[in-house]
């Protein structure tokens, strides 16, 4: 009985973090039809409906639909003990490579693609190694392969052959 | 059209630069659809933007050579490993994996590359004989159809997204919004820019595709704390006992079959064609005892169904420009990527294109065969390869794909904020492959939808008015209802079972 109650609790809690989710893009698409005036400033002509008709009936969807799925979430709030368990099975792994990647172009900025793609795949290849620190030796090696092969293939994909601008 | 279709593989075979990309294409897509994590479709979009400098059939060579042979390279980890590298070899794995742990892994592998390659021509054979009628069919589809089909395919995406229609209709939404964002071609007004120059210029559909299929993709394997340690299963004979073959006729066309009507129906997806394939082979054995046991007739039906499925999956695309599934929005994507909208219009105005991409596939296939066994062993070693690195080299192909299109960084930011999209989608359980349906749809809605109501003076009844929109119209609701239908009758289930 407790199981179906903790069950609910997290079920309840994923399915108002899918109405959260949906409403957020609907909330961040009214702003913008709210603060964009030229497109309702009549430059549709004629009998075109105009460039507002297709995003106010997504938006008018995505708003419905949002509000409708959090409809479950209260109810079942409502039934149990008023409390949303968030089940918290997050990784600090995911969070801290994607921060490093929204800095990767920054750093590519600064000292270049094939310095920052080299720093980059060496770094994370040693980070995520398993039993990285009972075996230092080998990891750092198959770290500093990794490095030299991806910057390596980047030069040749990228710069030899599409002749890509990288900084 | 046939003659289109042998000048298109005269013109592959005769010149080596096609052929050479063909190859590598191949063998790109057998190792990258080999490795546990990389699915086809992430395979074709990390891919996508290398194409995107080549010539447009250069191009289509490289990326159905991977397309084709990603198919096949899933099926690989699957017998090796049990561990399928596409959603379509789950099936392969039940029987795959039994012959490998006995021993005969190379005769698995070879009959599963042999069924690929009876599955893979069926579906081109079809394709090349149902497209150009269904095309030429479509070309009596006016604005108000083409808007019905846009809404048709992602209503029948939702609906096979797993979890609930409702919200793959939800994410879809989402697509056609990001979709729009840019200046609108009819009147040139900025929507959904907040003023910023980045998003003036619109999401193009390399970013998006290589974010939520790409990156979200590394980000969530990296999540996973649970990284399987691989024993690849030995090889041993290559060659299956030439007696077993006549026998395995029948399943691998019946499995073929299956692949390429399932394939053809939009977004319905290899794993509903294999898991049908191989429980109507099951149904049919003498010996049904024996599947899931290492029968080969359960590798055969699966494998041909699933790379049967390729073709079919290309019908809708190439005839009225809705992608039959995942991978066919991203290869889709190609082609609006190099100036050609997928639709009947393609066949009566670039019919090399449509050669071409018959051309390609056919070669595809051929040349997975040869590969394949030649090099089956060279290729299991990457299996063999940690999957912390190809991740990190994954990510970083991620990031260089999506800066080469246009050479600017926006683009590469716009990649990361979709890859966090995908990733924080996968952790609320939502489907992602609504979202790439909804950007590489919504121009063709949006653009007919408009279009109709100007023609009709601003009347809906447009769309009921035509037959052909009707239907459509009807489909998509049959699709969005069918789930209620389904839910009242559980729930009423449930009540009755409470009563008594």
């Amino acid at each position: 009985m407790d199981n179906d109650a903790g069950r609910n609790q997290n079920n309840a809690g994923l399915d108002l973090g899918v109405a959260v989710f949906f409403l957020l893009w609907a909330g961040v698409g009214w702003v913008s039809i709210a603060t964009n005036s030229s497109l309702f400033s009549g430059r549709a002509t004629g009998l075109d409906p105009g460039p507002a008709l297709l995003p106010i009936i997504t938006l008018a969807i995505l708003t419905a639909g949002g509000l409708a799925l959090t409809v479950s979430p209260v109810r079942k709030w409502m039934s149990a003990s008023r409390r949303i368990r968030w089940k918290s099975d997050l990784n600090w792994r995911p969070i801290g490579f994607l921060a490093c990647v929204v800095a990767f172009p920054t750093i590519m900025h600064a000292i270049g693609y094939a310095a920052a793609t080299a720093l980059f795949v060496f770094f994370w290849s040693f980070a995520l190694a398993p039993n990285a620190m009972q075996r230092p030796r080998r990891t750092l090696a198959i770290a500093t392969i990794a490095a030299i092969v991806t910057t390596l293939l980047i030069y040749v994909g990228f710069d030899l052959v599409i002749r890509s601008r990288l900084p | 059209m046939f003659d289109v279709f042998a000048a298109a593989l005269i013109e592959i075979a005769t010149r080596p630069d096609l052929l050479g990309l063909s190859l590598t294409g191949v063998m790109v897509g057998i190792i990258l659809g080999a490795l546990p994590g990389v699915s086809s479709t992430m395979a074709l979009a990390i891919l996508l933007p290398l194409s995107y400098a080549m010539p447009t059939d250069a191009a289509m060579v490289f990326l159905i050579g991977v397309f084709s042979s990603s198919v096949f390279g899933g099926s690989i980890s699957a017998i090796l490993i049990n561990i399928p590298g596409t959603p379509g070899a789950i099936v392969t794995q039940f029987d795959g994996y039994p012959m490998a742990k006995s021993g005969r892994a190379g005769e698995a592998l070879s009959y599963a590359l042999l069924a690929s390659t009876v599955g893979g021509l069926l579906g081109l054979a079809i394709l090349s004989i149902v497209a150009p009628l269904i095309a030429s069919a479509a070309l009596q589809f006016r604005s108000p159809e083409f808007a019905m089909a846009a809404i048709f395919g992602l209503t029948m995406l939702a609906y096979a997204s797993p979890g609930s229609t409702f919200r793959g209709i939800l994410v879809g939404c989402i697509g056609l919004i990001v979709g729009m964002v840019g200046f609108d071609k009819l009147t040139d007004v900025a929507r959904f820019d907040f003023g910023t120059r980045v998003l003036q210029n619109g999401i193009d559909i390399v970013p998006l595709t290589v974010g939520i299929f790409g990156f979200a993709e590394v980000l969530i394997n990296l999540s996973s704390t649970n990284q399987p340690i691989t024993h690849v299963a030995r090889i041993n004979r290559i060659f299956p006992p030439l007696a077993s073959l006549p026998k395995l006729i029948a399943p691998m066309m019946r499995g073929s079959l299956i692949g390429t009507f399932v394939g053809a129906i939009p977004a319905a997806g290899s794993a509903i064609a294999v898991a049908l394939a191989y429980a109507q082979e099951q149904r049919l054995s003498k010996e049904p005892e024996t599947f899931g046991k290492g029968a080969p007739a359960g590798i055969v039906a699966p494998e041909a169904s699933n790379n049967a499925c390729v073709g079919g999956a290309l019908v809708p695309m190439m005839t009225l420009g809705v992608p039959g599934d995942t991978m066919t929005a991203v290869l889709m994507g190609a082609l609006l990527l190099h100036g050609l909208r997928p639709g009947p219009l393609l066949f009566a105005e670039n019919p090399q294109m449509v050669g071409t991409i018959f051309g390609s596939l056919f070669f595809a296939i051929l040349l997975t065969l040869v590969f394949g066994f030649v090099a089956i062993a060279a290729i299991i070693q990457f299996l063999k390869m940690p999957r912390h690195i190809l991740m990190v080299g994954i990510a970083t192909l991620c990031i260089f794909g999506s800066f080469a299109v246009r050479n600017t960084m926006s683009d590469v930011y716009i990649m990361i904020a979709f890859g966090a999209v995908g990733f924080v989608m996968n952790k609320l359980k939502l489907p992602t492959a609504p979202l790439a349906f909804g950007l590489v749809l919504g121009p063709l809605l949006e653009e007919n939808l408009r279009r109709s109501l100007i023609i009709s003076r601003g009347s809906w009844s447009v769309f009921i008015d035509r037959p052909i929109s009707l239907v459509l119209i009807l489909l998509s609701m049959a699709a969005l209802l069918y789930p209620l239908v389904g839910l009242y009758r559980k729930n009423r289930r449930e009540q009755t079972g409470r009563e008594i």
